[in-house]
């Protein structure tokens, strides 16, 4: 499966599990929808962004990054593939997103369904981002 | 009252780290040197013109590895206070802020009232900044700072602790010494 349709997985089931009235013990499912946003949100903006040169190297996966960036650890290579390739907005809503999902577990998993709403929009922002607008086709012109 | 209290952060800090100094040497001592602190304390010891002792060799590494951490750890906290500055000027109220800089990568978490993290003027502004940070420390370091935000409602700082974020301070309660001082 392509990196940006695990993007389009991810994102339906966060939307799902937002829209749906799916529970357990009456408690909707908030804390994975922010979790699952972005799961999707790394992979429409690696699908995007890669392949790319970074300090002279060709990288296609997040692996090459990694080592270009000279970094030890994938999150933080991709957080700066992110901030060097994208909007100052997007970047943002990136990192929301993760700090979202990886310091839940300090709040106890208590996300509102505000936080939850936030977390669809920002991955809809992403998910614009990284999508190119059609290629405008030359219209025939009718023979006269 | 204690002054050391109040404004305290930076002195509350050196506290902390020098109380932790063994901490460190101890796990580098334990095999796990930089390989960078390694060749330097070999080059000296030949630049020096004289064989060093196993002794000297482990005594030179040891305060080579302090001196780095501490210039790490005091950047560290030099940047977060940055950020915690930044915001301010612009009206943000930063909650509290809990550092592990005893890690490879030094780990920073600001907390900020919920309804900040919501607001995307916000969202955006305290992120750039963090960003910039980020990168401050990985050009001076060849190392990695771990910054973000969380909410401060609903907050375990018990597990924070716990997950190695050793020091901490609450800015809030900080403001609300300083305001009964003023008075």
């Amino acid at each position: 499966m392509s990196t940006r349709k695990q993007g389009e997985r991810n994102s339906k089931l966060s939307n799902t599990l937002f829209t749906e009235n799916i529970t357990f013990e009456n408690k909707k499912f908030y804390d994975w929808v922010v979790t699952i946003s972005f799961y999707a949100a790394i992979h429409y903006l690696e699908d995007f962004i890669l392949p790319k040169t970074i300090n002279s190297q060709n990288c296609i996966n997040l692996n090459e990054v990694k080592s270009a960036y000279k970094m030890p650890r994938r999150h933080e290579a991709r957080e700066r593939l992110v901030w060097d390739n994208m909007s100052t907005d997007i970047a943002a809503y990136y990192s929301w997103l993760d700090n979202k999902s990886r310091f839940a577990r300090y709040t106890t998993f208590k996300v509102t369904i505000t936080e939850a709403e936030k977390a669809q929009d920002y991955l809809n922002k992403i998910i614009n981002a990284c999508t190119p607008p059609p290629t405008s086709k030359a219209v025939s012109q009718p023979i006269t | 009252m204690n002054p050391e209290e109040i404004e305290g952060g930076t002195a509350l800090f050196y506290k902390y780290i020098i109380q932790h100094q063994d901490q460190v040497s101890k796990h580098y001592i334990d095999g796990y040197y930089h390989v960078d602190i390694v060749a330097e304390a070999y080059n000296q010891g030949f630049k020096d013109g004289k064989e060093s002792g196993k002794k000297d060799f482990v005594e030179e590494m040891r305060k080579n590895t302090l001196e780095k951490f501490f210039r790490r750890a005091t950047q560290v906290y030099v940047l977060t206070k940055t950020v915690v500055e930044f915001l301010n000027r612009n009206k943000y109220k930063v909650v509290s802020i809990y550092l592990d800089v005893l890690a490879q990568c030094p780990r920073v978490i600001i907390s900020i009232n919920d309804s900040l993290l919501i607001d995307d003027e916000f969202v955006k502004t305290s992120y750039t900044k963090i960003s910039e940070m980020k990168r401050i420390f990985s050009e001076l370091f060849d190392s990695n700072l771990d910054m973000g935000l969380v909410s401060s409602d609903s907050l375990d700082a018990g597990l924070l602790k716990a997950d190695g974020f050793g020091y901490s301070e609450n800015l809030a309660t900080n403001e609300h010494k300083k305001a009964r001082r003023k008075k």
